[in-house]
């Protein structure tokens, strides 16, 4: 197998070294767990990444152009779980490899291992529709006779019940589908056992926050289907997303037409069936922003101190629609930011955003913003 | 079959036929709670009739006591018994990370009730006529392949075996498929063990409950053969599976299934835990129903049992000459043929009679009480004098019986089997339609100094064998101290019938300072609920505010300790430095029962406050 010869992401740096001496005493087989790692994400990059994109667009129920997944998109998660763990150009790798080594980080050698390929794998299942594709992750390493995972399948199926707990729900209903997995509170030091919950919280998170206008990529408006339109703009208008020490920073910018053109969806109705309703980038924002918030207390419920994010920073600025003649950029037309975080008692999922926020994001206040613009000047 | 040379034999129900299930079967109450949709969990001690209620919800025997079709009945009943060699053959925890246990032991499981389902449908379908061989290919055709192609588990089955085999050739492919899982696994940890600690690789298909057990029950009932009620999975001794296996088993059980699968989860007092594999505890009565067995005739609903053992009596006998004699138009009362000895009944009855007329002063609020309570127990205890022949009171009778078998049926049973061989011996072949109380007497002796003595150096020995030397010391300290416990309860319980208090009539207690009790008593103690040395029960504490533990003293042993088992019975009150001194030192505490009474103890152990025991 060929290893991956391309620029390697601070976590991947991690496992190169922590995996790359057979270690026997962290590893549950004395091979490199690097090099595998390279021949699996390799045998993606080349049969796999490349078609979930085709997979998503034909075989999903609903036909459309769905947010970018190919192999950027892992690689991004990957980046951010570093993030999430700390790792910056900063830190000494060798240093905390050390750390690793004497079992005194928030991973094991072995974890590292299975967070990679959980990351790597987690949204492979796209390849054979959107529905239930969290789901799919064992058929692909099954049908695609993925390298070192095809034979052991025990690896395979710990990385797909990891890896596919990013989202969905499990199939008795619960949403909770990181507290579904096996139980952490067996761990019991086992070379082989890793602490699934955790995993599966950082993989989690890492994929909710990549989120941004990189992933929406440059896509002709009307190429995309018009009941998908609304959530390309939303990750569109996502120009800075990074994560500073315990806090996640989310920068979005919108132009104002956007914010007051009317969108369509698909909603079921009280009958259960899909129909297309009209929607409004403000509310798409205002749920996104609840359920990143949602996410973070969520996946903090099953993650280490050291890996939890306590905040989310949010700065929302509305653009005029047309450029500058002097700048050559988009004049602001207003600004708000806000910290969304636990506050005082625990409050119900409605009042996760308060009332300021929802009247920033009011849909008839935006509409009538440039007129009481015009009125003032 | 059954054994027609006896009618009392105990027979495994999974060997009697349908019809022999529906004679001898007498329903009680809890039957109708294991009869409809949902999970339970029936606790019950060994013998205590688990398996013939599990047996019953069969689909031979449903469909001929309703006398319906298989697919016309409310549910599909597959019985399986967890014996230990069955799925834990080797050790687990020698090879395999928890995790990785979890996923093993889901997989495992799920071919095994596969392979036990089908195998099922097999035994009660012959798959012959033209709609039937054509469903079954459908079924395999259109709907399992698909499920294991949506697994990426293709290549595991053989999609075009239809064209060879078809109907009943079909489901034995599907059941050796099950079963050849079941053997790679097998073969796999064999190789693990053998691989010194490191990881083997599994190359096989791994299952999960909805990737693809589920699935398959929802598809299996589809079938016109079948009904269209849910599957009701009877799994008897699920004692017996291990840790990893009892947490898989209880997140199927938090799973909402129960319109497609049910679970009916039999033990023996002794289910491992209640967690699940992701940590979490599954609940009564949320996730499931629980049925007490054994407590349900220690309990409220006692009064029933006598009743339930005279039906099952009565079937049997009824049963048995019809098929041994020819006796068509038999109706045998099991009081007439257990009878008790008339001369010591007439001894009592005279007592009672004394009590009732005032020649005897009783100490409770009415003489007919007194009469009834303690008439037997002023025998027993008159019997006992200086002259030390006390053990010529003879356990007889069928009231007798029954309340020697301490709510476990087969108790009843064994011991009568072994009364009908004596009597039989001493009957020089011919008929006959009682059992002689002598017979009964000596049958009950020999059960309660078998159950006192060789039952627990059997358990001795068991734990001398055992590997772990630690695990297997505890366990032998454990035992003797139960021993210990057992007999000091029995000597305090006859000391108290000795007394002239006016509660005299014990076989239970309850503790009073349950916040003190030491690890050691409550292994001692849990040890005797799960070996049917004791049954534990709740009752108000002593201070009137909450409840406490109350344990019950089987009534097999009554013969051992000269107690009366007929009827009411008070509990004491003891402390648990008490019973740490009773597991410890039983003869200083017997020897002070015998030489000063009740007050004697009390005095040791609680010199100048009010009450200890």
């Amino acid at each position: 197998m060929t290893v991956i010869n391309q620029f390697k992401f601070l976590l991947e740096r991690l496992l190169e070294i922590v995996g790359k001496n057979d270690e026997p005493e962290h590893f549950p087989t004395p091979e490199s767990h690097y090099k595998k790692y390279c021949d699996i994400t390799d045998q993606l990059r080349r049969q796999v990444y490349p078609k979930i994109n085709t997979g998503l667009a034909a075989l999903s129920k609903r036909s459309g152009l769905y947010t970018d997944h190919s192999g950027e998109h892992f690689d991004l998660v990957v980046q951010y779980a570093g993030l999430m763990l700390g790792l910056n150009p900063k830190v000494d790798l060798h240093a905390l490899a050390e750390d690793v080594l004497k079992n005194k980080w928030v991973l094991t050698p072995y974890e590292i291992y299975i967070l990679l390929l959980s990351i790597r794998f987690h949204d492979v299942g796209n390849y054979y529709g959107r529905e239930d594709h969290e789901k799919m992750i064992l058929r692909i390493i099954n049908d695609f006779q993925i390298s070192h995972l095809n034979n052991n399948q025990l690896e395979a199926k710990k990385i797909s019940e990891i890896g596919g707990a990013h989202g969905g729900k499990t199939k008795s209903g619960s949403k909770d589908t990181i507290g579904n997995l096996a139980g952490s509170d067996t761990f019991d030091g086992h070379i082989s056992d890793v602490q699934n919950k955790k995993i599966a919280a950082i993989t989690r998170f890492a994929d909710e926050v990549c989120e941004n206008r990189q992933r929406a990529g440059n896509i002709i408006p009307s190429a995309i289907p018009s009941h998908n339109l609304v959530f390309h703009k939303y990750a569109e208008s996502i120009i800075g997303n990074f994560i500073e020490g315990k806090r996640l920073c989310l920068k979005l910018q919108i132009k104002h037409s956007d914010l007051t053109k009317i969108y369509q969806v698909y909603e079921k109705n009280i009958k259960g069936e899909e129909v297309l309703v009209d929607a409004k980038l403000p509310d798409v924002t205002l749920e996104r922003l609840k359920k990143t918030e949602l996410e973070r207390r969520y996946c903090n419920r099953y993650l280490p101190e050291i890996a939890q994010i306590n905040e989310i920073s949010v700065t929302i600025v509305i653009l005029e629609d047309e450029k500058c003649s002097e700048s050559f950029t988009f004049p602001e037309l207003e600004t708000y930011y806000f910290i969304l975080k636990e506050r005082d008692y625990p409050l119900a999922e409605d009042n996760i955003l308060d009332n300021e926020i929802m009247t920033f994001l009011n849909y008839d206040r935006i509409c009538a913003l440039k007129n009481d613009i015009k009125e003032v000047s | 079959m059954i054994n027609i040379d006896n009618p009392f034999s105990v027979e495994t129900p999974e060997s009697m036929s349908a019809q022999e299930i529906n004679d001898l079967f007498v329903p009680i109450q809890e039957y109708y709670d294991l009869n409809v949709s949902g999970h339970v969990f029936l606790h019950g001690h060994r013998g205590s009739g688990k398996s013939m209620m599990f047996r019953r919800l069969s689909p031979d025997c449903q469909s001929l006591f309703h006398n319906k079709k298989i697919s016309e009945l409310d549910f599909f009943g597959v019985y399986t018994s967890m014996k230990k060699t069955d799925l834990d053959l080797m050790d687990l925890s020698a090879i395999e990370s928890p995790n990785t246990r979890a996923i093993i032991s889901e997989h495992v499981l799920i071919c095994f009730f596969l392979s036990k389902i089908f195998s099922e449908i097999r035994s009660h379908f012959n798959l012959s006529a033209e709609e039937e061989i054509s469903e079954l290919q459908c079924f395999f055709t259109n709907k399992l392949v698909p499920i294991f192609e949506d697994l990426g588990y293709s290549r595991n089955i053989d999609k075009s075996i239809y064209n060879d085999r078809k109907g009943m050739d079909l489901l034995n492919y599907i059941v050796d498929l099950f079963d050849n899982f079941y053997k790679s696994y097998v073969s796999y940890l064999k190789r693990a063990v053998t691989s010194f600690g490191q990881q083997v690789n599994y190359s096989g298909p791994l299952f999960s409950f909805y990737d693809l057990f589920l699935p398959i029950i929802e598809e299996i009932k589809t079938m016109s053969f079948m009904p269209t009620g849910p599957i009701f999975l009877l799994i008897d001794d699920v004692d017996n599976l291990n840790i990893s296996q009892t947490k898989v088993i209880n997140s199927w059980v938090s799973y909402r299934t129960t319109d497609i699968l049910s679970f009916k989860l039999a033990t023996q007092m002794n289910y491992k835990t209640l967690v699940t594999v992701s940590g979490r505890r599954i609940e009564y009565p949320h996730d499931f129903k629980e049925i007490n067995y054994s407590s349900v005739y220690t309990g409220s609903k006692k009064d029933k049992y006598p009743e339930w053992v005279k039906a099952v009596t009565k079937k049997r006998l009824n049963f048995f000459y019809k098929k041994k004699y020819g006796l068509t138009d038999i109706d045998i009362d099991p009081e007439t043929y257990f009878p008790f000895d008339i001369k010591q009944q007439k001894a009592v009855e005279e007592i009672g009679r004394k009590y009732k007329s005032g020649e005897i002063l009783g100490r409770g609020y009415r003489t007919s009480d007194d009469a009834y309570r303690y008439a037997r127990t002023d025998f027993i205890v008159s019997l006992g004098g200086n002259a030390k022949n006390s053990s010529t009171y003879k356990y007889a009778g069928f009231n007798q019986l029954v309340h020697l078998s301490s709510g476990i049926i087969r108790y009843f049973l064994d011991p009568a089997s072994k009364m009908y061989s004596l009597q039989e011996r001493h009957s020089k072949e011919e008929m006959f339609f009682e059992i002689n109380p002598t017979y009964q007497n000596s049958v009950l002796r020999d059960e309660a100094d078998n159950l006192l003595f060789s039952q627990i150096d059997n358990m001795i020995d068991e734990c001398e064998n055992e590997e772990i030397e630690q695990d297997s010391n505890i366990k032998l300290e454990t035992i003797e101290k139960l021993r210990n416990l057992i007999s000091t309860m029995g000597a305090l319980f006859y000391s108290a019938m000795k007394s002239n208090k006016s509660e005299r009539k014990f076989f239970s207690f309850a503790i009073s300072d349950p916040e003190k009790m030491s690890q050691s008593l409550r292994r001692v103690l849990t040890l005797g609920v799960q070996e049917g040395y004791l049954y534990q029960s709740y009752v108000g504490t002593k201070e009137g505010m909450g409840r406490t533990k109350l344990y019950v003293l089987t009534r097999r042993l009554a013969p051992v300790f000269k107690l009366d088992p007929i009827g009411f019975s008070a509990y004491k009150f003891v402390t648990c430095k008490f019973l740490d001194e009773s597991t410890l030192q039983p003869k200083s505490i017997i020897n002070i029962l015998k030489n000063k009474g009740l007050d004697g103890v009390k005095e040791k152990f609680e010199p100048k406050q009010g009450s200890l025991i």
